[in-house]
């Protein structure tokens, strides 16, 4: 494979992968993974009885290592503290430390399988003694996540020895149980040891290979969803609508098709240009309508000179030419009903719309 | 002739000085008949307001249906009626030399709806609206 063809191959590996990881987060938005514990240890049963058969016929610490190596892979990265212990004998494989999946899996994957198994006794409780004083030495919450077969054949009892770590660490140490329990009587040591502390979650080690089920195992062990509320969303401004100021004419009347102002119509013309006058930044457009009666281009000719007329008395009283537009529209613009004489003679104005 | 004179000129002080020593009982004919004007300019204004409103082209009771692109538009125009406000003003010392200045703000209320029936039947919201200032005289006796 030459060097380009290795680049585009290498290139599309790497988006396919940036693809499934941001698929395979699978929160919300408004979601987010809190962990349930600063620290987590697994704590396997490495006793004679694990190297005995499963109902698979495989060893159960075979089955017991697959099962963590499982879970192992299905916590999310979160900055726990994490370490691997056995018990019979007590041994740690990996302390408590900062997560490092592949270190986890390593060790757990190390794991001797198919050893002596005669005179390997279960002593669980001493197990659970020794990894009490690493226990005390974390800081912040505490999960175990005890491998165990429900056997337990020397030194204290280990729901003795639990009941006395809850005792001492409180909120901060929850036993969770994964069990290869076969037996009437070690799967009634298990209950019992899920049944002192409502924390801890229970699992039959078989069905952990389901990737649902450890799913929901490893979500209710390690960490809780919150829900982040979504943020208001503002209520949007209501659009206000644009009011413009407009003074309309209608009373001064033009001579018949003339567009000179009657001398009676001055005052009413002063008034508008004091109102003009008074808004000094605002330019005045001058608009000329009619009614419908007559032509339409006899209309448009009649309202331009009379805006025009309007315009120029304006000027006249001292307004800027340069404020002061005139405009025409005719017929074209009827506001009011020309099919009524009330109507047409609303529609004869001049209106001076402020810009 | 004296005599005449004086009868006459008590007559003429009688009639164009405002009675100062009877002021506080009744009020002189000036702001009487300014009175009146408004009373009158007022009840113009109500009808004024009133033929506006029926006039309109677009009217509440004669939706104005237009097509815009794929859509309709609804739309009529009203005056608010808490918006009208008036007044008066003496604009010489002639008499009767008056002006009435009208305020009002009218709305223009649109819908928009994929039919003319939806267009027609709204909600209607308004787009637009134009604070108009007419200015009326007084002449002949009324206000036109």
């Amino acid at each position: 494979m030459n060097k380009s063809v290795r680049n585009v191959v290498v290139s599309a590996v790497s988006l396919l992968i940036l693809v499934l990881f941001l698929a395979g987060s699978g929160l919300a938005q408004t979601e987010r993974i809190v962990p349930k514990a600063e620290n987590f240890l697994f704590f396997m049963d490495h006793s004679g009885s694990m190297a005995m058969s499963a109902p698979s016929g495989a060893e159960k610490i075979a089955e017991a290592k697959d099962v963590l190596l499982a879970v192992n892979n299905d916590i999310p990265v979160m900055p726990f503290n994490a370490g691997v212990f056995t018990y019979a004998p007590f041994k740690e494989y990996v302390p408590a430390e900062a997560y490092s999946k592949p270190a986890v899996a390593q060790a757990v994957g190390g794991l001797k399988e198919s050893y002596e198994i005669y005179g390997r006794l279960t002593p669980m409780g001493f197990g659970l003694q020794s990894l009490d004083s690493l226990v005390g030495v974390l800081s912040g919450r505490t999960a175990v996540i005890v491998v165990t077969d429900g056997e337990s054949n020397l030194g204290p009892k280990p729901v003795s020895v639990m009941q006395d770590m809850y005792a001492k660490y409180g909120n901060n140490i929850c036993f969770h149980i994964i069990s290869f329990a076969q037996s009437a009587k070690e799967k009634a040591l298990v209950d019992q040891m899920s049944a002192i502390n409502p924390c801890t979650v229970s699992a039959v080690g078989a069905d952990l290979m389901d990737d649902a089920k450890r799913a929901d195992f490893v979500r209710k062990v390690f960490y809780d969803v919150e829900i982040i509320p979504a943020a208001p969303v503002a209520e949007p401004e209501p659009v206000k609508p644009v009011v413009e100021e407009v003074i309309v004419f209608r009373s001064v009347h033009f001579d018949f098709d003339k567009s000179n102002i009657k001398p009676e119509f001055v005052p009413v013309l002063k008034e508008a240009s004091e109102m003009i006058k008074a808004r000094p930044g605002k330019n005045v457009v001058v608009e000329g309508h009619t009614c419908n009666i007559g032509p339409a281009v006899y209309n448009q000719g009649l309202s331009e000179r009379r805006a025009a007329s309007v315009r120029n008395f304006l000027i006249n009283e001292g307004i800027a030419a340069e404020r002061l537009k005139a405009v025409g529209f005719g017929l074209n613009n009827p506001k009011y009903d020309n099919t009524t004489r009330e109507g047409r003679s609303l529609n004869r104005r001049v209106e001076l719309r402020f810009e | 002739m004296i005599r005449v004179q004086t009868i006459l000129l008590a007559i003429t002080l009688m009639i164009s000085i405002p009675s100062a020593a009877s002021a506080g009982n009744l009020p002189d004919a000036g702001s009487l008949q300014v009175r009146q004007i408004e009373r009158e300019f007022a009840l113009f204004t109500a009808d004024w307001i009133e033929k506006i409103n029926r006039s309109y082209a677009s009217r509440p009771d004669r939706v104005e249906i237009f097509p815009q692109g794929a859509r309709y538009i609804g739309r009529y125009c009203i005056v608010e009626n808490d918006s009208v406000l008036w007044s008066v003003k003496q604009v010489s010392l002639s008499p009767l030399a008056y002006i009435g200045l009208l305020e009002y703000l009218e709305w223009t209320f649109e819908s928009t709806a994929w039919t003319q029936e939806e267009a027609l039947r709204g909600p209607f919201i308004p787009v637009k609206g134009r604070r108009i200032t007419e200015i009326f005289r007084y002449s002949q006796n009324r206000w036109q």
